[in-house]
């Protein structure tokens, strides 16, 4: 009986919530539920074409979705196309930013890559995650110096963090700080003391 | 007398480097030992295998003393230890995150904000830290205080459920009716069925 009354109870809050949209919301939130609708039957292409149809530039959310569905759908230019739009109308959000990086890494466009990560650590400069990906990427380029400023910043927040001191061993073997490196490998056997990397890297400093 | 203080900070090195050393062969094994307690729930021991080995100013020790006292429900020590932590590394975030498990547990609200602040003052945009910290004054009813640090998180991540939702009361509680309604509308977007959305629209009404 009180089950039902919850029900009910729900069923009158939703539709005096449903009957306060306007034509247009009532819109954008049936487009919406149809292409989530599609996404998970993996229909791509229709739960697009659910969001073109009620498409408004100006929506921040419309072409946040249409960032991720595009990216799903492998039409990765798409997918930049409408994450760029969606932080240009939002241009404090990390949200779109950090999206955006995964059709820019699909289309492999480092360079992009970089950009967006600097972006990411104008609007929120002590991001521990964006200065360790970056920094790897510099990493990955052998450009240690680089790379150091930006592990730095996400071992000085992190100490212990086993990804941020492993890679920072390693950058700074290759810098040639052997003695830094030794304490940070050491750090890492603390953590897991069969660590095969660190004792590889303590293997060669020896 | 050259000679002599050639000698004794040669002594002082040998010792040094011994201490180094034992302390490079003891620690992994130490924290190993550790380990493999806590993984058996033996807190205790746990505790024991690294206080066996424990330097004062070690980070990682007092860190995972910290850990370690907070499972074993020693929310004291375990607060003691996150605090040297702290001391030690001032521009680490990671004792800052540990020492709210005990504080939670003892109930210490207002360390708890002081807590979040302190890692507002590293890392001024995390936007967990804002969210929750919001939230400890939106259960207060201090919900203009709330909104200061609602706005980060949300601005940072504008279609985040967690922030939408609780900024949309927090704007209903405020009286912005309207700036409600939209952020309770975007919640439908995200599930066109949550009742709390739904609840609060219907208010707004």
């Amino acid at each position: 009986m009180m089950n039902k009354l919850i029900k009910l109870m729900f069923i009158g809050c939703s539709i005096i919530a449903f009957n306060s949209f306007s034509q247009d919301e009532t819109k954008l939130n049936a487009a919406f539920l149809s292409s989530y609708d599609f996404e998970a039957k993996g229909s791509y292409d229709l739960s697009i074409k659910s969001l073109e149809d009620v498409y408004d530039k100006t929506s921040y959310i419309i072409n946040l979705r249409l960032g991720w569905l595009n990216y799903a759908n492998k039409n990765y230019e798409n997918s930049i196309k409408y994450y760029q739009i969606a932080t240009l109308l939002m241009p404090s959000s990390e949200e779109a930013l950090w999206a955006l990086i995964n059709p820019l890494v699909a289309k492999e466009k480092w360079n992009d890559v970089d950009k967006v990560y600097l972006a990411i650590i104008a609007i929120d400069p002590k991001n521990s995650k964006a200065h360790y990906q970056l920094g790897l990427n510099y990493y990955y380029r052998k450009n240690y110096i680089a790379a150091k400023k930006y592990f730095d910043v996400s071992l000085g927040l992190y100490p212990y963090d086993y990804n941020s001191v492993l890679m920072s061993g390693w950058n700074n073997y290759f810098l040639g700080n052997k003695e830094e490196a030794k304490l940070l490998f050491n750090r890492i056997l603390l953590m897991y003391p069969t660590d095969t990397s660190a004792k590889e890297g303590l293997g060669l400093i020896k | 007398m050259e000679f002599l203080r050639k000698g004794i900070v040669a002594i002082g090195l040998i010792v040094s480097f011994q201490s180094y050393t034992q302390e490079s062969k003891s620690l992994p094994a130490a924290f190993s030992k550790s380990y493999a307690l806590e993984a058996k729930g033996q807190y205790d021991a746990a505790i024991t295998a690294i206080k066996d080995v424990y330097i004062e100013g070690s980070y990682t020790m007092n860190l995972r003393l910290g850990w370690l006292n907070y499972l074993q429900n020693k929310y004291e020590l375990s607060i003691f230890y996150y605090q040297k932590a702290s001391i030690g590394m001032p521009a680490s975030l990671e004792p800052l995150w540990g020492i709210l498990n005990p504080l939670v547990a003892s109930q210490k609200w207002a360390e708890v904000d002081k807590v979040y602040l302190a890692i507002l003052k590293l890392d001024p945009k995390n936007s967990t830290a804002n969210y929750k910290l919001g939230l400890n004054y939106y259960y207060r009813k201090n919900y203009s205080k709330a909104k200061k640090y609602f706005d980060v998180a949300l601005n940072a991540y504008p279609f985040d459920y967690s922030f939408l939702i609780i900024s949309a009361w927090n704007n209903y509680f405020l009286g912005n009716t309207a700036v409600a309604k939209v952020l309770f509308f975007k919640v439908l977007l995200i599930d066109q069925n949550d009742k709390s959305a739904i609840e609060g629209l219907s208010l707004i009404k």
